[in-house]
């Protein structure tokens, strides 16, 4: 290799250098110098490029604008003014609260119906585990007597990381979601998607949900999300 | 393998937004702008998330998606024809008498022809080959290599000048 092939290679990427031009550097120290040199140019501009602050909550607009079809920036800021003309701001924000409530529903109802995978039989997860997992989020929950526990992850739904574990008992397989962000008292529902029930509530700071795909209906969500979550 | 997996799409929102979203504000300058490329270029993204086979061209694949919504929103999807490879108005920058020392990167960053720059912003901030950075832009591997080395020479040049050193002699790093 050339001295000239050398600069060549340098210039178009010094990061990733061939074994020729190893051997080059190593033979001429003006070389190691310039690669020197470019790799603390690239170090500067990579400062420079990423020194501006990412808007907060910026992966969870776009998830929840991509998968459920969120108003625009844009769109959100005409719609407040159009509410607050309308009903009030108060109105307006009670709303738009619960239309963030519902996009985050329906992520963790498609989360549940997509995650064919998560239904696999992980084996045995010991229940404290399970226990010390919810808690990390702020929430104590119960053994259900008869249930053992097929599957215990962290998974990330419209952007946030939530927990999700699943259960098997005598009222069949039933998914629980746990997922940080608060939402109004009034707000627990429904959703039904393809075979899978929904139960969404609130606990504290947290949208906590229990699935099932055999046809409950809600009064035995509700009991199972009492059997489970203290 | 993941086809429209949206828990892999929210992963990968997850660990990207945020280069993604500095490349989008390098592009439009404006941080409103920037966040709504973004949003819409990943949108699209989703409806064709299942499209790429190979999981390891994801993140090329992101940033031309990205890329292509900046020039659609902006209406200049010609741009590179206008202004490509420009090579006096590289040197005229690099030459300019007014970049004085103290200048800062970000101020350098901003005054180099984008054409030249775009290739090196890629390969920077993403991590991509040149043969990646290639895909990206629509162009040969050797064009987006000279482009590449053009950029990286004149940051290199102003650099030294912002730091009060001199340039290099040209022909010892211009191939």
């Amino acid at each position: 290799m050339t001295e000239l092939e050398a600069r060549r290679e340098l210039l178009a990427d010094p990061r990733r250098i061939s074994p020729e031009l190893r051997a080059a550097i190593e033979a001429d120290p003006r070389l190691g110098a310039l690669r020197e040199e470019l790799l603390a140019a690239d170090a500067a501009m990579q400062r420079a490029l990423t020194s501006a602050p990412v808007p907060d909550g910026l992966a969870d607009r776009i998830v929840l604008r991509a998968r459920y079809g969120s108003r625009s920036r844009w769109g959100l800021a005409i719609a407040a003014t159009v509410a607050a003309l309308a009903v009030g701001i108060p109105s307006y924000v009670r709303m738009h609260g619960r239309s963030l409530e519902l996009a985050r529903d329906r992520a963790i109802i498609d989360h549940v119906v997509q995650s064919v995978d998560e239904l696999k039989d992980d084996g045995r997860v010991e229940p404290a585990a399970l226990r010390a997992s919810a808690a990390q989020l702020g929430i104590s929950l119960r053994d259900p007597a008869g249930y053992r526990i097929r599957h215990l992850a962290n998974c990330v739904i419209a952007g946030i990381e939530s927990r999700h574990f699943i259960i098997e008992g005598p009222r069949g397989i039933v998914s629980y979601v746990i997922l940080p962000g608060a939402r109004g008292d009034d707000s627990e529902r429904m959703l039904h998607e393809g075979g899978t029930s929904g139960l969404f509530a609130r606990r504290g700071d947290l949208t906590v949900a229990v699935l099932a795909q055999n046809g409950m209906g809600r009064e035995e969500l509700e009991s199972m999300m009492r059997a489970v979550l203290a | 393998m993941f086809g429209r997996s949206a828990s892999h799409f929210d992963q990968v929102v997850r660990a990207y937004a945020a280069e993604l979203f500095h490349f989008a504000l390098w592009l439009a300058r404006d941080r409103h702008r920037a966040e709504d490329i973004l949003q819409e270029a990943l949108t699209r993204a989703w409806r064709s998330w299942g499209h790429v086979k190979d999981e390891g061209a994801r993140r090329a694949w992101l940033y031309a998606i990205v890329r292509n919504e900046f020039h659609r929103e902006a209406g200049r999807a010609k741009r590179d024809e206008a202004e490509e490879l420009d090579e006096e108005a590289l040197a005229r920058m690099t030459d300019e008498r007014d970049f004085t020392r103290g200048i800062e990167v970000r101020q350098i960053l901003e005054r180099l022809p984008a054409p030249f720059m775009e290739p090196l912003v890629l390969q920077n901030l993403a991590g991509l080959s040149c043969e990646e950075v290639a895909q990206v832009l629509g162009v040969s591997v050797g064009a987006a290599m000279t482009r590449i080395s053009r950029a990286r020479s004149a940051l290199r040049d102003l650099l030294r000048k912002a730091e009060g050193r001199p340039a290099p002699n040209r022909k010892e790093t211009m191939p």
